[in-house]
């Protein structure tokens, strides 16, 4: 294993970085899973998803980041590798699928829209590019989602696409169909855990990070529902006590009109020897026995006592020196 | 050598050297120091890199009981350059890039051993912030995240000087909040999907004492 390391930052820019507060957030950093119709075409492209022949399935690992998304902390990418099938030779495809999940509707029925998400699709044998393609035809659909302030959220979701290569380097197509995603955990198995009720298939769960609150939306945005004491039978809307909106609220109301249940709706909330040398001299029962004077007399004393100083003008002698 | 660096330097050396830090018992103690650090947690990278950092602290004994009490602040930095790491599964080469900034506090013991040699123990947690690259043939990705962490760790430590000694520490980081994996650790295809990382690093100390 060959190693180098680079040290080309400034770093007095990174002490200085190390003072500003974290701006690190994210929804979902989990593994997973893939499972998927794979179907490889080398000559030629499909006009549509329906014209794709049967192909084989697959299962594969997966895992889900939100730090690496490039839609920010309420997007997650999903990286997922699979060994082909064929006979010329083992190849290896990998996934990255990156979704905006403010954006995505959450009936598991409507897709993510368009420009809420970007795929693609590279297939290699070792380390050569045998395809490498974007998804040109499909679509992701998002099931179910548990999207959490800190790192812990979860998601489900389902996928059909095909990907070619624009630029004509790499003829042919690749088609991912039927596919399904699932983090582990999953979104129910948090739910569970946290002692929510069950997906209702129509209600999302969002953990604010706001005093452990959770906010409860419907898939429609048309009426949500917050953990704890809420008096104000209008919903969240106006509430004090926090960013997110929820804090203090409990059961109820409908409001927050608008909120579309997912990640964006709460993205804001987000002695003794006193005169020694130190307790090396003092290692006896106590303070009386320390004896660093006897051992510092002389000559060494004198150097030892002014060696700071000599130090400090070697420094500034040798920063003269330099500069002329 | 930088102007700034320099003046602190200068400023330090005339600190620790003053007669008013010689009038009485040091309790301030400022420890810049350099090592190896070595990944741990992320088993296919198998990589070492180099950190530095200062560690900042007050303390002093209680009379008529040898050891020496601090509270630190240590701040650091530790890269792990660049790794080529060969996947086996899929006869592929790909590269690794980690750095890992660490904001710790917490307690160090100072028990005097023979001379002027002292045994350090360490306890403290805060917070690693750290900074992943990946690329291979075709794409790449990067990623920050925010670890909770603690950190034990044992030393030696020479009192030259009633202002200076010199020390040799060992330390074991590990993150103290569930983990369920990483993404690179994932795409090298680790068995424990990089889920438990952890750094154990070895430095030298120069400390200021005043």
């Amino acid at each position: 294993m060959n190693r180098r390391n680079s040290h080309t930052r400034p770093g007095l820019l990174a002490w200085l970085l190390l003072l500003l507060p974290a701006t690190v957030r994210a929804g979902i950093d989990a593994p997973g899973w893939l499972s998927v119709e794979y179907v490889r075409n080398e000559l030629e492209s499909y006009e549509s998803l329906e014209e794709i022949p049967a192909g084989t399935m697959l299962a594969a690992d997966a895992y889900f980041s939100s730090n690496a998304s490039s839609y920010g902390p309420d997007g997650v990418l999903v990286w997922a590798g699979f060994t082909t099938p064929g006979e010329q030779g083992r190849r290896y495809g990998i996934l990255l699928l990156d979704i905006d999940l403010s954006r995505a509707p959450l009936d598991g029925q409507t897709p993510v829209p368009a420009g809420a998400w970007q795929a693609s699709f590279l297939e290699k044998r070792g380390n050569e590019i045998v395809f490498s393609g974007r998804a040109v035809l499909g679509d992701v659909w998002v099931l179910d989602l548990f999207f959490s302030h800190g790192d812990d959220g979860a998601l489900e979701a389902d996928l059909a696409l095909l990907f070619a290569d624009d630029g004509g380097r790499f003829p042919g197509c690749r088609a991912l169909l039927q596919g399904r995603l699932e983090s582990d955990p999953s979104p129910s198995l948090l739910r569970q855990q946290r002692g929510l009720p069950p997906d209702s298939s129509d209600t999302v769960y969002v953990d604010t990070g706001c005093s452990g609150d959770v906010y409860l939306a419907d898939d429609t945005g048309q009426g949500c529902a917050c953990g704890g004491e809420d008096p104000d039978a209008g919903g969240c809307e106006g509430d004090t006590g926090g960013d997110s909106g929820c804090e203090g609220d409990t059961g109820g109301g409908s409001g927050c009109e608008g909120d579309t249940g997912g990640s964006a709706a709460c993205a804001a909330d987000s002695g003794g020897c006193g005169n020694t040398s130190g307790s090396g001299a003092c290692s006896g029962s106590s303070s009386s026995n320390c004896s660093t004077a006897g051992r510092r007399r002389g000559p060494w004393r004198r150097f030892s006592r002014y060696l700071p100083q000599l130090l400090a003008l070697l420094v500034l002698l040798v920063g003269r020196r330099r500069r002329s | 050598m930088n102007k700034t660096v320099k003046m602190i330097l200068v400023g330090v050396l005339l600190l620790a050297g003053s007669p008013a830090s010689r009038a009485g018992g040091t309790h301030f103690l400022v420890e810049p120091y350099t090592g190896m650090a070595f990944n741990l947690g992320y088993s296919s990278e198998n990589a070492f890199g180099l950190e530095s950092g200062a560690v900042l602290a007050v303390g002093g004994k209680f009379k008529g009981f040898p050891p020496r009490f601090y509270a630190y602040f240590r701040a650091s930095q530790a890269f792990f350059g660049e790794d080529d790491v060969y996947v086996s599964s899929r006869a592929a080469n790909v590269s690794v890039c980690r750095e890992v900034r660490a904001l710790m506090g917490g307690v160090r013991v100072v028990i005097p051993l023979w001379w002027e040699l002292r045994l350090y123990l360490e306890v403290g947690g805060g917070q690693l912030f750290t900074d992943s690259h990946y690329r291979e043939p075709g794409y790449s990705f990067g990623y920050s995240e925010k670890f909770g962490a603690v950190e034990l760790g044992t030393g030696l430590n020479l009192r030259l000087f009633r202002w200076l000694s010199l020390g040799l520490v060992i330390d074991y980081t590990f993150v103290a909040e569930p983990e369920h994996g990483d993404l690179i650790a994932t795409v090298l295809g680790e068995a424990d999907r990089g889920s438990q990382p952890g750094w154990l690093r070895t430095v030298a100390t120069l400390g200021l004492h005043f």
